[in-house]
């Protein structure tokens, strides 16, 4: 057998079909199914567990002391085989098919574990995991987590998402991605969907402070969250139209119940800090050498004031310091926060309420972040045939951030390239340090003390999310939904950079305002019908359909100024006349989409969905093709198959294969949301003299479509060992043809414009496995391990698309990783110069590179260092990342570890190229204490030269480091205290300690962060504040 | 449960129609053609925009017209762009040589036209009004055009609205003859047709395409093709003397008679350029207004704030000379150069844009007067040419010409007056962006690439002289290079 399964694998399954088939409803001679039940945890066999039929002749019978029963049925049955349910209070109620012939063994599973037989939240209703097509994940998370996480997205570490932290900065957003990219311009974003909710995610143009992204998500308590699924493949994300084709996030908040009024109070108090510095140099004797010699290159005279080293003279003290900046820019944050959440009511009207508080802290002093949240869920049967339910949620923050990336004001940025011998306080000439803070300093850098005290960066922000749904019963069969939304995210932004303590290269001796208002609305309905019938017990068909309305407003407002009168005025109204900019945008957007979803299934063994979602968006061009009644559409069609090995008819191996399920899937997901002024033919208003007129200033292109992409998807169900291992993995094929690309087709003939052109590519799989390897009464010991890897490459492309990222670039080349960054390959540093005469390599402007110069890989053999030798240089997507979880548990403790890791992302390392180019006046890493000096020195680090007229530090492969690393993202330790207190309802006291380790060969602070989540910004390092570590103490009390 | 599917039905039925009315948003942000075409007034104010798009060709054209050639040189602050045309050397990164700037106004007027011809078809637009400004779009197009050809050496010629895929299919055209031609015969048209009202304020009329330099454009056109005659034509029906019955209804400039009437003055120098008077000279002009925060970059560019653009040391010591060559009068045409500490001789600067919001004059009376006697001496009128530029000169009080080494053979003095044609240009058209192509015309008329080399080699240093004058004895130089 197995042999021929090698040989011919499809001919097994052609086998087993034909067997499924043709023995179904031939009469058997016994009436009678018998089997074991037994309980997977511990093997033992359960007594008293309830045996009944699933369909119309209900029969029913209990096990005996050894677990096993006997199923009696009438004569008349003449199907071969039966579904049988099995349930008993504590644990998962389990469907099998039992026949006459066979002995049936039955394991179930406790109800809070995991299952295949567990109900997924799913689009528009609960469904059983084993009863999809798609591929569909349900996100586990420890409680624990839940109550101590200042994000949602948190919740998203043992995944297969991939969920990066923007920075350590409280409040800063979060970049999600799954399975690769498929877009460059268009959003890159999952679909969020909260009860039910399409929520507008939209992330503002812009921000005041840079480097912060204002993520409307973190503004969705994790505390109130009762699961989450994520939704991967075109079969199951079709129903939601061209809005969904990066994946769609589905979130359910916790739900009304019946019964006694129930009280949780949550809360947690800890710190949060960041003990990793990079080694620049503190020690003045090395940086005052340094720093003669970049002044000399500079020809510039010699500032005395700084190397004189006489201690009589009046300044000696000024200028004799050993500070390491950084410890005045770390400090420990509190992390403290707060929830009640009550819930209750009757068989009329149930109800959930949650109030919540949060306050983080960061590590980087003077950052912080408040969060009010409340959330108010109800169920109210108004009539049998009338049910409304209504999910609010309002939340309000503010915070303190700092500037973070390149902004002058960045005060990480500050403390690493200030000079080690000067002090943030003025000292005077008998070495008293003076109540008053130093100006920036004679070599244009600010005074990090002054940076991280006295710039302000504040953020306020409103967010209402809210949905109320009426269900109206038709027929047992079928329902209608009509549903509105409302969605709010206001935000309010204002920054004041001093000029005291400032050095700001435009505006050198103004302070600086930035003003920011930014407004999104979003008002959308739903109305859907809803059918639902089983036909002579085998055929299930279900279906969907609907039309779902969106309103958007997008409003950004921006206004700056510089050299208000004093740092003391701080209002933009008082900023001088030049210098004032403003700038915003608005637009609308509104939306229809129709969609349509079929499922059928027979006997629950084969599965067929088919989805397909028209969508009409005021984003996309009024000419695109194809269009239906004048109107372009945007088609998104999906098929889904499953077929479900374990339960065919000849199957009978529960004892090793408790489940086994394939899937397939294929669909086009169309992609809208982007820019409408990409798709639209328009004019822009031009002054001439003393009237307005209207000009374009882009050519049209009248055939741009929406972005698709083509998904296939292929996956395996599989549990083993008595229910106790589960696995799931899929492969999945992306091609999103005819990607909306603006700068390959610009043309001498006018302004770049927009069109289709090039494709992504890209082929992944995603693994879970969850196991419960201990499963004893008093211990147990659960693991799960989610790996996911993938690649994405560019195809068809009538050129090279380089995106200039401000000192570096990315490539998007045919047949090499998207995104992958571009520039010049290091061989190494000359050392001598009869080795720089040797290899007689040329700069661009024709000077020669010379000994202590970087070797330069010529790939052209030129000669000539340029732009013709530029290669990919490495690529930032990781080659495969994942979460290793382990919870342990003994009695009423329990220890649960989170690994994550990722291996083979390379990033571009923005702080060590600032720290190690030896160009100008800033302060360096002590990597460059090893720099070329002397003719025949071989390093790995060349010399110095102010203003570095060679392009040493030019983007090439010295600034790319390998991102991998292992992090142990979260230690957990739980006591229940209930026999403790046993007046309460299950008291649990935790410690927790994040980020606490993380293994990595990666040089900056720390490699895990994100610009922002486009594939254009992956994998670069651009200062942004490190993710905090944090060791937090919480408690729930239940009443 | 009946009327539970009724009102189901009904909310379906609000929901799916009016999907084509829905999704179709007015963006707050956006102009669209419903808007910007509504109707014949919005129209006429949207083509207004064309006019602005010009605005932004003045510093391209200055670069290429005037600090390539002979008169200016870039001065030390100069920006390395500014340099490059200084140095007629050229590289990739340099904004100002991109022809798209150009194209996009081409691409605009074949816009506004396809835009006019649906009017007239849904009855938006009356057929005179279409005429009028199709003549005017046509105009522009032409002029855009000629601009491309002569900088960059050949241009791509279509009419239609663009899209993409179509450019690699546009046929391409070298600055000569053929394309002359085609430009010439499109420019018929917009002559043929009356669009300048006469009620419109004088400053419109002088900042807009008007049938005034429609003609002087064709006249310009004609010359390059070298039929003088048809260009002598052009240009005089422009100006008016003498006899009233004679003159055409075009007939509107004319040149100062004395020193007394100033009108000349306010030409070239006066920051009020709205006074009437220069209204009157100028046949058309590119406009800024500093109120509405348009500004010409040229002020900034030549002031003695900045020195980027300065005179030519051989200009200054030429023109000086010329200047106070007649110890009983002066021209006063050499305030264009503004020397602002007068016992230091080399520290002029270029005084003809003496606001950072006066226009750009494309071509003004004394233009076209020395333009007729160009004409009139190619045809072989070496007397008349003499009496037209007399007429040019007699207004600054200035002493006749001195004709005494004319060499006495016809080709001789043909040459000889040509030259002097080119030297008063300097002094009366300097700075106005016109000096290269006037120089290319002659040289390409010689066919002594030389005459153009030389000419401009001059304002070079001794190193680099020799090398930039080889460099232009290429024709193929003249033109400023297309980066891929």
């Amino acid at each position: 057998m197995l042999r021929i399964m090698k040989a011919h694998p499809y001919r097994l399954l052609l086998a087993l079909l034909i067997i499924s088939v043709f023995t179904e409803g031939i009469a058997q001679q016994r009436k009678a199914i018998t089997g074991y039940v037994y309980s997977a945890a511990d093997n033992l066999p359960m007594q008293g567990i309830m045996v009944s039929t699933k369909y119309r002749m209900v029969k029913s019978a209990t096990t005996n002391e050894s677990g096993f029963f006997r199923l009696t049925l009438s004569d008349t049955v003449r199907v071969k085989s039966v579904m049988l349910t099995f349930s008993y209070p504590g644990y998962q109620a389990r469907e099998q098919y039992g026949n006459f012939t066979d002995t049936m063994w039955v394991y179930l599973t406790k109800s809070d574990d995991y299952s295949i037989d567990r109900e997924v939240y799913y689009p528009y209703a609960n469904q059983k995991y084993s009863n999809m097509t798609g591929a569909v994940e349900q996100v586990d998370f420890a409680y624990s987590t839940q109550v101590m996480s200042s994000s949602f997205h948190q919740l998203l570490e043992n995944s297969s998402a991939r969920v990066t932290s923007s920075s350590g900065l409280p409040g800063d957003g979060y970049a999600i991605n799954f399975r690769g990219y498929s877009t460059i311009f268009a959003d890159e974003k999952p679909l969020i969907v909260l009860d039910g909710q399409i929520l507008g995610n939209y992330r503002f143009a812009e921000t005041t402070t840079e480097g912060f992204y204002q993520d409307p998500l973190v503004n969705i308590d994790p505390r109130n969250i009762e699961s989450i699924s994520l939704l991967k493949d075109a079969s199951a994300t079709a129903i939601y139209g061209a809005k969904a084709s990066n994946g769609v996030i589905l979130i359910k908040t916790k739900s009304a119940k019946v019964g006694k009024t129930e009280f949780d109070i949550t809360g947690h108090y800890g710190y949060n800090y960041m003990n990793k510095r990079i080694p620049v140099i503190t020690n003045s004797e090395y940086f005052k050498p340094y720093l003669l010699e970049q002044m000399y290159g500079n020809g510039q005279l010699i500032f005395d004031d700084y190397f004189i080293e006489d201690p009589t003279y009046n300044q000696y003290y000024k200028y004799n310091n050993t500070t390491d900046w950084q410890d005045y820019i770390f400090d420990f944050g509190r992390s403290a926060g707060a929830n009640i959440n009550v819930r209750g009511g009757d068989a009329i009207a149930k109800y959930f309420f949650s109030g919540g508080y949060l306050r983080e802290e960061g590590s980087v002093r003077n950052t912080d972040y408040n969060r009010f949240n409340i959330r108010f869920n109800a169920d109210i049967d108004i009539a049998e045939w009338l049910v409304a339910q209504a999910n609010m949620g309002v939340t309000y923050s503010n915070g303190n951030l700092k500037q973070q990336g390149l902004s002058y004001a960045n005060p990480v940025l500050n403390s690493l390239i200030k000079a080690p011998f000067l002090d943030p306080f003025i000292i005077d000439s008998t070495d008293t340090r003076l109540p008053l803070t130093e100006d920036s300093d004679v070599l244009g850098i600010s005074n990090p003390y002054e940076v991280i005290n006295n710039s302000e960066a504040t953020l306020s922000s409103y967010n209402f999310f809210g949905t109320i749904n009426f269900k109206f019963k038709i027929s047992s069969s079928l329902e209608a939904n009509v549903r509105g939304s409302s969605e709010l995210n206001k935000i309010n932004e204002y920054d004041f950079l001093p000029n005291h303590g400032f050095y700001n290269n435009e505006y050198p001796h103004y302070n600086q305002i930035m003003k920011g208002i930014s407004n999104f609305t979003r008002t959308s309905a739903e109305f859907n019908l809803r059918y639902n019938n089983v036909f002579k017990e085998v055929h299930h068909l279900s279906g969907i359909a609907g039309t779902r309305l969106n309103l958007d407003q997008i409003i950004q407002d921006i206004g700056t100024g510089v050299g208000t009168p004093s740092d003391e005025f701080k209002d933009l109204g008082t900023a001088r006349e030049e210098g004032r900019t403003k700038s915003g945008y608005q637009f609308l957007r509104n939306e229809i989409t129709g969609f349509l979803g079929l499922s059928y299934n027979f006997r629950e063994v084969y599965f067929a969905d088919i989805t397909l979602a028209a969508d009409a968006s005021s984003n996309i061009g009024t000419e695109t093709e194809p269009q239906i009644l004048g109107v372009p559409v945007a088609l998104s069609p999906a098929v889904g198959l499953g077929w479900d090995l374990s339960r065919l008819a000849g199957f009978n191996y529960q004892t090793v294969i408790n489940y086994l399920k394939l899937r397939i899937s294929a669909g086009q997901m169309c992609n809208v949301v982007y820019d409408p002024y990409i798709s639209h033919n328009f004019y822009t208003p031009v002054q001439y003299y003393t009237a307005t007129g209207y000009a374009k200033l882009k050519v049209q292109n009248e055939e741009l479509r929406w972005e698709r992409t083509n998904k296939l998807n292929f996956g395996v169900d599989l549990s083993l060992l008595k229910q106790r291992l589960y696995l799931s993995a899929d492969v999945y094929y992306h091609q999103a043809p005819g990607l909306l690309n603006n700068t390959s087709t610009e043309t001498e003939l006018g302004n770049q414009y927009w069109s289709n052109n090039g494709d992504l590519n890209t082929l992944g799989s995603d693994v879970r496995l969850r196991y419960r390897i201990i499963d004893r009464e008093n211990l147990r010991w659960s693991t799960e391990i989610s790996v996911a890897q993938y690649s994405t490459m560019a195809a068809n492309l009538d050129s090279d698309l380089i995106f200039d990222f401000g000192d570096g670039q990315k490539i998007f080349r045919n047949n090499k990783p998207a995104g992958a960054f571009y520039g010049y390959e290091v061989l190494g540093v000359i050392p001598s110069e009869a080795e720089a005469n040797a290899l007689d390599l040329y700069h661009a402007n024709g000077t020669q590179f010379k000994a202590g110069d970087i070797h330069f890989h010529d790939i052209n053999g030129d000669k000539i260092i340029d732009d013709a030798d530029k290669m990919v240089i490495g690529n930032p997507a990781p080659d495969v990342y994942g979460s290793l979880v382990n919870i342990v548990s003994y009695r009423n403790y329990s220890l649960l570890a989170d690994l994550s890791f990722t291996a083979g992302g390379e990033v571009y390392n923005h702080t060590r190229r600032i720290l190690e180019s030896m160009s100008g006046f800033e302060n360096q890493s002590t990597a460059t204490l090893r720099r070329w000096q002397v003719d025949g020195q071989e390093t790995d680090i060349p010399t110095a030269a102010w203003g570095d007229p060679m392009g040493n530090s030019r983007f090439s492969d010295r600034w790319i480091e390998d991102g991998s690393y292992v992090r142990l993202k979260r230690l957990t330790f739980t006591v229940n205290l209930s026999p403790w207190l046993k007046s309460l309802n299950n008291p649990e006291f935790y410690v927790t300690g994040i980020n606490l380790l993380t293994f990595t060969r990666y040089l900056g602070y720390d490699p895990e962060f994100a610009y922002n989540s486009s594939i254009l910004w992956e994998g670069i390092d651009y200062l942004l504040f490190p993710q905090n570590r944090t060791v937090i103490l919480g408690v729930k009390i239940g009443l | 449960m009946k009327i539970q599917i009724i009102i189901s039905a009904l909310l379906a039925l609000l929901i799916i129609p009016s999907c084509e009315k829905f999704i179709d948003v007015d963006q707050p942000d956006i102009i669209e053609q419903e808007q910007a075409f509504s109707d014949k007034n919005s129209t006429r104010l949207s083509m207004i925009g064309l006019y602005g798009l010009m605005a932004e060709l003045v510093e391209p054209m200055f670069l290429a017209g005037e600090v390539r050639a002979d008169l200016v040189i870039a001065g030390q602050s100069a920006n390395s762009y500014i340099k490059e045309f200084s140095n007629n050397t050229f590289s990739a990164s340099n904004p100002y040589i991109s022809p798209k700037p150009f194209y996009t106004l081409i691409n605009n007027v074949n816009d506004f036209m396809r835009e006019f011809e649906s009017m007239v078809a849904d009855r938006k637009m009356d057929s005179v009004d279409y005429l009028k400004y199709r003549s005017e779009l046509n105009a522009i197009r032409v002029w855009s055009q000629y601009q491309i050809a002569r900088i960059f050496g050949s241009c791509r010629y279509y009419t239609h609205v663009l899209n993409s895929g179509d450019t690699t299919t546009i046929q391409e055209y070298v600055f000569g003859e053929e394309l002359l031609q085609k430009l010439i015969g499109d420019l018929t048209y917009s002559d043929t047709i009356i669009f300048t009202s006469t009620t419109e304020d004088l400053v419109w009329q002088s900042i807009r395409f008007s049938d005034y330099y429609v003609n002087s454009l064709l006249g310009e056109l004609y010359m390059d093709i070298g039929d003088y005659t048809s260009a002598f034509d052009k240009f005089n029906e422009l100006t008016r003397y003498g006899d009233t019955e004679n003159r055409k209804p075009l007939s509107k400039f004319r040149i100062s008679a004395s020193l007394e009437e100033m009108a000349w003055m306010n030409e070239l120098f006066d920051e009020d350029w709205e006074s009437t008077m220069l209204l009157d000279n100028a046949v058309f002009m590119i406009a800024f207004d500093n109120k509405y925060n348009q500004t010409n970059e040229l002020w900034n560019w030549t002031s003695s704030l900045n020195y980027q653009v300065e005179p030519a040391g051989w200009y200054i010591d030429q023109f000086r000379a010329h200047a106070y060559s007649n110890e009983e009068s002066f021209d006063y045409r050499f305030y264009s150069l503004l020397n602002p500490d007068p016992n230091i001789d080399r520290t002029y600067s270029i005084n003809k844009y003496t606001a950072d919001d006066r226009p750009f004059i494309m071509m003004r009376t004394a233009r076209i007067e020395l333009m007729k006697a160009y004409c009139l001496n190619l045809q072989g009128k070496a007397g008349s040419a003499l009496t037209q530029m007399r007429r040019v000169r007699q207004r600054i009080d200035f002493p006749e010409i001195d004709d005494s080494e004319m060499p006495s053979d016809d080709a001789g003095a043909m040459i000889w007056i040509e030259d002097k044609i080119i030297e008063e240009l300097a002094y009366e058209n300097g700075f106005e962006g016109q000096r290269w192509f006037d120089l290319m015309r002659v040289a390409k008329r010689r066919n002594d690439p030389a005459y153009l080399a030389d000419r401009v080699a001059q304002k070079y240093s001794e190193e680099s002289r020799e090398k930039t004058r080889n460099r232009l004895l290429d024709e193929q130089n003249w033109y400023i290079p297309v980066f891929e």
